[in-house]
């Protein structure tokens, strides 16, 4: 029997919203027991932002913080009061990992910066990650992900040349920055097997933004060109290249047939209308890039989405339907990877969260789960992770500091 | 961090940022590539506007700290040579479908588009169709034109970043198990994680803000969150809930500067949008806050927008252009540029350090190989001698 990759490795996941907190969770796909330190009182905004199940909103029913949260236990505390800065400290003391995605200068305000931590315990993996880094002169902005995009360059480079930009699809650095903030957490465990030493990471989220840019940077760094919204073309090398128009309200199909034997292909599909010498050869298809694309549109309006997209596959033309957000639910090849697992939440009942990231065998990566409930690990945690009492743990509540 | 741990990458653009983070971090990665050059080598754009195996800036700036080798895969010759190279490697990472044979303590990370077993596991795929497929495009751009695709092939970094976190959880089994694993990676999956929560609408019965609309947080008003400054534009969340100090803090600092009228001081924006709704608020205060903001952006700079966001700890930003980034402060006092060495001579900046640590530093130990730079070396290593080298390259092996 083989167990997930960090079974048995302790996570302290401080972070709140998504960079940090979706960290924590790729660990807790890897096995690691996950606990999130969150308060009933100064709530997690992730809580507040929707999708609600059956769009009710509540603090337990935000699928988008279920899917972040996958799988940790909720340890609810008032983080203004000693003695819940005692317990983190305390936590700390026999964690690996402790991630927290504060402000800088938050965490040593609370006496709970790395140089105290590692003072108890120099095994610690301590990351932090905020938008612009511990150091430097700007380190202290606050912001979202939406604000790492503009810093990453992101947000300028997405959009129609005559018009403002649009930015990418929401909190962009938070998608990204995860996976930065993770492969080094992961390769500081590695060496501290070898060392026994942990140490602090530090990922700005709009530098780990800038890693997924890196294209636009060379060409400025090297070339001097300051790349520019582009709108409908990705690529001005590749042509045929884009989305086309399909039957239905705000329907599109996506088309790269730019390899000559791709647009082959689907000079096959389209018959006479792309026939002859003016789309014949790379050339010709860059320098009639508007006229080809009206031609391909024209055949695309007569099909929906997915007719276009099976219709040009089964021809070997890499197509797909541009998926709205509502498609990938059903989507038969997502479902066939069991992409999207069904778990039992405990407020809102069955619902479909993602799996892991990725799949390992074989040790296996853990299956989906549903988010905690808040505070829902509060007395367990406490009683076997800091041996305290039932009697200390209901003192403490009364107190208020368990909230 | 990983120094000691061999890794080999068949290249493929969805492998370069795997290798490219594994290498950062102390690991020795090794590349082959086949003899006429990897698909990587042919994605611009290209150093002085020109083409060339050695000129892709794409390769040059995710393939640094790694060594390159060419080898025909298609060759029973190269074939052996792979499998002895595999034979001493920790880690083997390679386009789907997997060719090469994996020994039982092999870290065996392999990228496919779709699924392994489902409907579209045969989809002929580019990184446009991935991400047409992930769900984003749909709902990125403006509302009365086409989906928007992103400009710098998205779904090839998503893969390989979740690449390179796969093989290392992976490698914490091994070194707690000894078996070796296989790492299966989803482009298509991988690059989900840029939609979010937009997946999760269709169980909540919901549908999202469809494109080119911010989410309607108060009835009757359409929030923008882009704004044009003096030298191009700022990003500027006004939040409400949670986030409403941000908001009280940017309409405090209008006002001070006499953009917003005084009326509005005492709103309450953590409750405005419920308030709106009930009618206990008009929309007067939003009004003025948006007016006072195009009012007050239109007399300031994208830098000067970046810092009062600092000073008056409010969320907004300049969108920065890729010459920003080049003069940010920030950016360069923290320390995120190494100097990556070009074919030309000539040294770039790289963003290399995505990370830093209490006790390590991610360097430029070595720029993105030549074709072909290390194949001599690392065939002598195996003992192949010069003369079988030689006819190694003239039968087109390497």
């Amino acid at each position: 029997m083989h167990e997930a990759p960090l079974k048995g490795i302790k996570v302290l996941d401080m972070g709140w919203v998504m960079v940090g907190p979706m960290s924590g969770r790729y660990l807790a796909d890897l096995g690691a027991d996950v606990v999130k330190v969150e308060s009933r009182q100064r709530i997690d905004p992730l809580r507040t932002l929707g999708p609600f199940k059956d769009g009710v909103a509540g603090p337990e029913r935000t699928l988008s913080y279920h899917f972040i949260n996958a799988g940790k236990r909720s340890l609810a505390l008032d983080l203004s009061r000693q003695a819940a800065r005692e317990i983190v400290r305390t936590l700390a003391g026999d964690s690996d990992v402790l991630i927290e995605s504060f402000t800088p200068g938050v965490m040593a305000r609370m006496g709970l910066d790395y140089p105290r931590l590692r003072e108890t315990n120099p095994r610690l993996v301590m990351a932090s990650t905020c938008i612009m880094g511990q150091t430097g002169p700007a380190a202290n902005t606050s912001g979202v992900g939406t604000l790492g995009a503009a810093y990453a360059g992101m947000s300028n480079l997405m959009g129609w040349p005559d018009r403002p930009p649009t930015g990418p699809y929401g909190a962009w650095t938070d998608s990204v920055a995860p996976r930065f903030v993770v492969a080094a957490i992961l390769a500081a465990l590695h060496r501290r097997r070898h060392t026994g030493l942990g140490c602090h990471i530090d990922v700005a989220q709009a530098e780990a933004g800038l890693q997924f840019v890196l294209p636009a940077w060379f060409d400025y760094a090297a070339n001097g060109h300051v790349a520019a919204r582009r709108g409908g073309v990705p690529d001005p090398l590749r042509a045929p290249c884009g989305v086309y128009p399909c039957a239905g309200e705000d329907r599109w199909v996506a088309i790269d047939a730019a390899d000559p034997a791709h647009w082959r292909a689907l000079a096959r599909c389209l018959g006479a209308p792309v026939d002859g010498p003016a789309f014949a050869t790379v050339t010709a298809r860059l320098r009639r890039r508007a006229a080809l694309d009206e031609a391909i549109s024209a055949w695309t309006r007569l099909r929906t989405d997915i007719e276009a997209e099976a219709t040009l596959q089964a021809a070997g033309v890499p197509a797909h339907a541009v998926s709205h957000a509502n498609d990938l639910d059903a989507d038969a090849d997502l479902a066939a990877d069991g992409y999207f697992q069904q778990v039992e939440a405990p407020v809102i009942g069955p619902c479909r969260i993602r799996g892991a990231q990725f799949r390992i065998a074989p040790a296996a990566t853990e299956p989906a789960r549903p988010g905690p409930c808040i505070g829902d690990g509060t007395d367990t945690v406490l009683r076997e992770r800091c041996g305290l009492s039932e009697a200390r743990i209901a003192e403490l509540r009364a107190d208020g500091v368990l909230q | 961090m990983l120094a000691g741990l061999s890794v080999i990458e068949v290249s493929c653009p969805h492998s370069m940022l795997a290798g490219q983070v594994l290498a950062d971090l102390g690991a020795d990665v090794l590349v082959i590539e086949p003899p006429g050059g990897a698909p990587g080598r042919r994605l611009g754009p290209f150093l002085d506007d020109r083409p060339g195996l050695e000129h892709s800036l794409t390769w040059a700036g995710m393939n640094r700290n790694k060594r390159g080798i060419t080898l025909d895969l298609d060759s029973g010759d190269g074939l052996d040579i792979a499998a002895a190279l595999i034979e001493r490697a920790d880690v083997l990472i390679e386009p789907a479908p997997a060719r090469c044979t994996a020994h039982d303590r092999l870290l065996h990370c392999v990228l496919r588009g779709f699924s392994a077993a489902g409907p579209k596991r045969g989809y002929a795929c580019t990184d446009p169709v991935l991400w047409a497929a992930t769900g984003v495009p749909a709902h990125t751009g403006d509302g009365d034109r086409p989906p928007l695709l992103a400009p710098v092939p998205q779904p090839m970094m998503e893969a390989g970043a979740d690449a390179a976190v796969g093989i290392l959880g992976a490698l914490a089994a091994r070194e707690r198990d000894g078996a070796g694993q296989r790492v299966e990676v989803s482009t298509r999956a991988a690059a989900m994680m840029s939609a979010l929560g937009l997946p999760y609408f269709a169980t909540a019965n919901d549908s999202p803000p469809r494109r080119g609309q911010g989410r309607q947080a108060v009835p009757g008003i359409q929030v923008p969150s882009v704004y044009a400054c003096k030298d191009g534009f700022v990003m500027l969340t006004i939040a409400f809930a949670a986030f409403a100090g941000m908001t009280e803090r940017m309409a405090a600092w209008l006002i001070r500067r006499g953009d917003m009228p005084h009326a509005h001081a005492q709103v309450d924006w953590a409750n405005y949008p419920a308030d709106v709704r009930v009618g206990r608020q008009t929309l007067a205060p939003l009004r003025g806050l948006i007016d006072g903001l195009h009012r007050a952006l239109a007399t300031l700079t994208k830098a000067q927008v970046g810092e009062a966001a600092q000073r008056e700890r409010f969320f907004a930003a300049p969108l920065m252009d890729m010459a920003d980034i080049g003069a940010f402060a920030q950016y360069r006092e923290r320390g995120l540029w190494a100097a990556l060495p070009l074919v030309d001579g000539r040294e770039v900046a790289a963003p290399a350090r995505f990370a830093q640590f209490s006790d390590y530093r991610i360097e430029q130990r070595r720029p993105a190989p030549r074709l072909s730079e290390h194949t001599a070396e690392v065939l002598a290593g195996l003992g192949y001698s010069g003369l079988e080298i030689q006819a190694l390259f003239h039968h087109r092996i390497i």
